[in-house]
């Protein structure tokens, strides 16, 4: 009598497990095809969904409890054509740029090497677009008539992208030429070295150093060798 | 055990061993530290540290636990943590982002629990365990279960240090009302009780 209770319940178990991993299959598959016919809508709708307010904020509402990224369907939309990318494509992608340039801010200080940049870019979009960097660039330039909040440095043949940091202070040509030569050292300078390289006096390595401590623009290392300090650039822990 | 953890990349970037001075960046280093130290134990189920930050407890038995590459050293770039940093460390792991307790609060030279797992998941997998084979309302000693190798003891609870496994007794599952402590005419802990 017992024997069979327990068979039975295994047997309902089993039967249980098959219907919701059935259902599950079902609802991934529908909710895929409803993601790409989704895609399709607003490539066909584009201009519709821009002009008309309540349409956009139905279409919008409708995205969001599907679990889609508004912005990334602008993308996706914009870059259909691979040799010409629309103004959407530029504009969502900035949006992507500032995103990125806000969350790291604590750990960079507001400066991010553009490789950096595009290997995030890369982590957080599911939709597998290629972007260059010249395509960071060029969106960045829409972003001109906000102010010079974004700008593309070259320190050493290599491209970085400083955004204002919470103190709105800019990058200084001191700060830079830090940089620079942090490049060529493998990723720090000490006070002899900047003495060394640019015949800078005591009181300006430490104003200058100081203050890139403050932005967090650099790391202090206590324990270099001969008890020398290093200030180290933090972008050396991703590259 | 052969495979040794793979420290992530920061652990060789050389001013991770000195206390930073500006603020947020000391907090996102606090935080990069707390990570190592817990996805390290994790990996070799230590489930208790010494203040020093050297390994005290570890699950897997035939791990020797003294020649483990240290967390707070790095001898291929030549740093260390001073113990001042380290204690705030982990006092960062303990009270911040509570990943971790002292054994005994009154001694804290004794060192601390680690946290990887908390202590609710800790109760749930030992009352899984108890409730799947059939062991409710069962006395059970500490033996049973931690070492016993007949009744199907699973591998996440095999070893687990005594004075935690009490500690998840009491701070959980008796708060739970899910369990008992019994204990013997030596007025030591004879058996639990898990109901």
């Amino acid at each position: 009598m017992n024997y069979s209770w327990q068979q039975d319940r295994a047997a309902y178990s089993q039967l249980g497990r098959s219907i919701s991993e059935k259902h599950t299959d079902q609802l991934s598959t529908q909710l895929s095809v409803f993601q790409s016919a989704l895609i399709n809508f607003a490539s066909e709708h584009g201009n519709e969904i821009k002009s008309n307010l309540e349409f956009r904020n139905k279409f919008t509402h409708l995205c969001n409890s599907i679990g889609i990224d508004p912005l990334e369907l602008l993308l996706y939309t914009g870059s259909k054509n691979s040799k010409i990318r629309l103004d959407n494509f530029y504009i969502a992608l900035a949006v992507r740029i500032i995103e990125v340039c806000q969350q790291t801010r604590d750990l960079n200080g507001g400066l991010i090497s553009i490789k950096e940049l595009l290997s995030i870019l890369k982590e957080n979009d599911s939709l597998q677009i290629n972007i260059t960097s010249n395509e960071i660039e060029k969106s960045l330039s829409y972003l001109n008539t906000l102010g010079k909040g974004y700008e593309i440095l070259n320190i050493n043949d290599k491209k970085w992208l400083k955004f204002s940091s919470a103190t709105g202070s800019g990058i200084s040509n001191d700060q830079k030429r830090v940089y620079e030569l942090c490049s060529f050292m493998g990723g720090f300078v000490t006070y002899k070295l900047l003495r060394d390289n640019f015949e800078w006096d005591k009181v300006r390595c430490k104003t200058v150093i100081d203050e890139m401590i403050m932005n967090g623009l650099v790391w202090v290392d206590t324990q270099g060798e001969n008890g020398q300090y290093q200030y180290w650039e933090p972008s050396w822990i991703s590259n | 055990m052969t495979t040794e953890f793979v420290f992530p990349k920061i652990h060789t970037f050389p001013p991770l061993y000195t206390e930073q001075p500006n603020s947020t960046i000391l907090s996102n280093q606090l935080d990069s530290w707390c990570q190592i130290i817990l996805q390290y134990c994790e990996f070799y189920k230590i489930t208790s540290l010494n203040r020093n930050g050297t390994p005290k407890y570890s699950q897997i038995e035939s791990l020797s636990i003294d020649s483990l590459p240290p967390i707070f050293e790095n001898k291929s770039i030549n740093r260390s943590t001073n113990d001042n940093f380290r204690n705030v460390i982990i006092h960062h792991l303990i009270y911040k982002l509570k990943k971790a307790q002292y054994i005994d609060p009154k001694k804290p030279e004794l060192g601390i629990y680690v946290y990887w797992r908390s202590l609710v998941e800790w109760g749930q997998l030992l009352y899984d365990y108890v409730d799947s084979t059939g062991q409710l309302g069962t006395v059970l000693t500490l033996y049973e279960l931690t070492k016993s190798d007949e009744s199907g003891l699973p591998d996440s609870l095999k070893n687990l240090d005594e004075g935690l496994l009490i500690k998840i007794v009491k701070d959980y599952l008796i708060k739970q009302g899910k369990a008992q402590i019994l204990m013997n005419e030596d007025n030591e802990i004879g058996g639990v009780k898990i109901v």
